[in-house]
């Protein structure tokens, strides 16, 4: 390649100029003629002291300015009117005369007042169709069949077609509980407990044992339940543990809390009562329980 | 041209009967070439039905449109039905088989569509029961519009001046034309009849319309400028549009017409 003469800050600098024109001329859209004449004047200068160098860069970015410019030009010309130049707007307020068969002044009526109706509008369509070399569309006699909605396209991945002379379908039974959130599971548990806990004692001044009736000698995790649904019953006032003369705990039957009966402050009391696995055994051991109170509820076994 | 389906089956099958009493080779070949004509001129038929049909929306049929619906299995055979199409459209119907290679952004694909041969004057007292009248005003003002503002107008001219006839761009539901902006943008361009392309570096992108290819095809640009003067008024002749006028000499001269001068008119 040959090495472009020149100084290289030079052209650095006329590259620069180059670009600042440029930028001129995209700020120049609307202006006059003038300014447009000038900036090319200062381009052809340029473009002199690009020739001598005979360099490359410089010519393509005079070319990209003469690109913009006319591009401009090109716009300037298209906004120009000349003496019989068409006006579509001119042209449309005709069309309205023609159309609505009257003669109003434009000025005089708003854009919503123009309703063409559908009539005129056709016979206007039958006057300018001469204008086409329409091929007039083929249609049944009676109609044809709609073509109604596309068909979506299924995907053959969606399912796998049943191998034929299979039995029929097994489904596996649903399974409601699923359903139930786990509130509902618990109070219906608390309300299952306050039914063993009404046959067991039958009045509300006879106690049963705390730990004979939650502590399930199978299993430790009932147990835990059974206390956390007993704390249930507690908070509503169903039932109110005492300790009785040994210092143990006892369960009495009693009155959930009306709030009607008692005004001003109630007190509320808290109990944090904390039993581990040994102690649970410990427990089994010294109270001698064999069976529980409360059975298990049922679950199904997938469930756990 | 009553076709059924099984058309293809019943023959092969019939002259396969025949060919059991005298299973010559000749008899074969010369079997061979009488389905092969069978399904030429069913193709053809079926290939003049679908073009009639596809004319009812105006849009154009494309290459891949053919062979997919039409040829199916005979795709090899393409061009002759097509040349033979183009035939019995133009004999027994009077349309003219018009291919235009339209561009969009990449690729250029070759469209059909019809076009009536007659001319207006003898198609004057023929009835024609059509609902798309109202459509066609309003395309044939649009065209109108951008031939007479030499070639193109921008976006923006264009619907200011659809403005003042009611039609606002932003009306969803007009009572003639339904969506407006639906139909000028996407409807009339994809019929081939508008073309509508982004102004080169503009930003916000705007737009400019231009005649599409079925406009340039089907539109008499001579009676639609006597039309327009007429309409326009302001002491006009069709001659006095200087621009548009020689662009009609052109356009007669591309029909193969002779340089008649317009003054009788006047």
């Amino acid at each position: 390649m040959e090495d472009p003469g020149g100084d290289p800050n030079r052209r650095r600098q006329i590259r620069h100029e180059y670009r600042d024109l440029i930028l001129q001329l995209s700020q120049q859209e609307g202006e006059n003629a003038e300014s447009l004449s000038k900036t090319l004047a200062t381009a052809d200068k340029l473009y002199e002291e690009v020739l001598k160098t005979k360099s490359a860069r410089e010519a393509a970015l005079d070319a990209a300015f003469l690109r913009t410019a006319s591009t401009l030009t090109y716009q300037n010309a298209q906004k120009l009117i000349v003496d019989n130049k068409f006006e579509p707007k001119v042209f449309s307020e005709k069309l309205v005369t023609l159309l609505m068969g009257r003669r109003t002044e434009p000025n005089s009526r708003t854009q919503r007042e123009v309703a063409i109706k559908k009539e005129a509008w056709s016979r206007f369509g039958k006057d300018v169709n001469s204008c086409f070399r329409r091929a007039p569309p083929f249609h049944f006699m009676l109609g044809s069949f709609d073509r109604g909605p596309p068909i979506k396209k299924v995907k053959n991945t969606s399912i796998p077609k049943k191998p034929e002379g299979q039995g029929p379908t097994v489904r596996p039974n649903e399974i409601k509980e699923t359903n139930k959130s786990q509130q509902e599971v618990t109070s219906e548990e608390v309300e299952r407990m306050l039914g063993i806990l009404h046959q067991l004692v039958r009045g509300d001044d006879d106690p049963v044992s705390f730990f004979d009736f939650v502590v399930n000698p199978q299993s430790f995790s009932h147990t835990i339940e059974n206390i956390f649904h007993m704390s249930f019953l507690v908070k509503d006032g169903h039932v109110k543990i005492e300790l009785d003369d040994d210092g143990l705990p006892v369960i009495y039957r009693s009155k959930p809390f009306d709030p009607q009966e008692h005004r001003g402050e109630v007190p509320r009391k808290q109990l944090i009562l904390s039993m581990d696995m040994e102690e649970w055994k410990e427990i089994v051991e010294v109270f001698e329980i064999t069976e529980p109170l409360i059975p298990p509820r049922v679950t199904s076994p997938k469930k756990r | 041209m009553p076709r059924t389906a099984n058309n293809r089956r019943n023959v092969s099958e019939d002259e396969d009967d025949e060919d059991y009493t005298e299973a010559s080779q000749s008899s074969q070949a010369r079997q061979a070439a009488a389905n092969d004509a069978q399904i030429m001129e069913r193709k053809v038929g079926e290939l003049v039905q679908y073009f009639l049909i596809m004319e009812q929306n105006k849009i154009p049929i494309k290459r891949g449109d053919i062979s997919r619906n039409v040829l199916k299995d005979y795709k090899s055979i393409f061009q002759e039905v097509l040349m033979k199409a183009k035939e019995s459209l133009s004999n027994i119907f009077g349309f003219e088989m018009v291919e235009v290679e339209h561009s969009s952004a990449k690729t250029k694909t070759k469209m059909y569509f019809l076009l009536n041969k007659l001319d207006s004057e003898l198609r004057e007292d023929l009835v024609e029961i059509s609902s798309e009248n109202p459509k066609n005003a309003l395309l044939w003002i649009v065209l109108a519009i951008i031939f007479m503002n030499e070639s193109v107008i921008s976006e923006t001219q264009l619907w200011q001046a659809l403005q003042k006839l009611g039609l606002p761009q932003d009306e969803k539901n007009h009572p003639v034309f339904g969506d407006l902006k639906r139909l000028i943008t996407v409807e009339f361009p994809r019929q081939l009849y508008l073309e509508c392309t982004r102004v080169p570096s503009t930003d916000p992108a705007s737009f400019e319309f231009r005649w599409g290819e079925r406009a340039t095809a089907e539109v008499d640009k001579e009676k639609l400028l006597h039309m327009v003067t007429e309409i326009y008024g302001n002491n006009m002749t069709p001659q006095s549009w200087r621009t548009q006028y020689r662009e009609v000499q052109l356009w007669r001269q591309e029909k193969g017409l002779a340089d008649e001068p317009m003054e009788q008119d006047g």
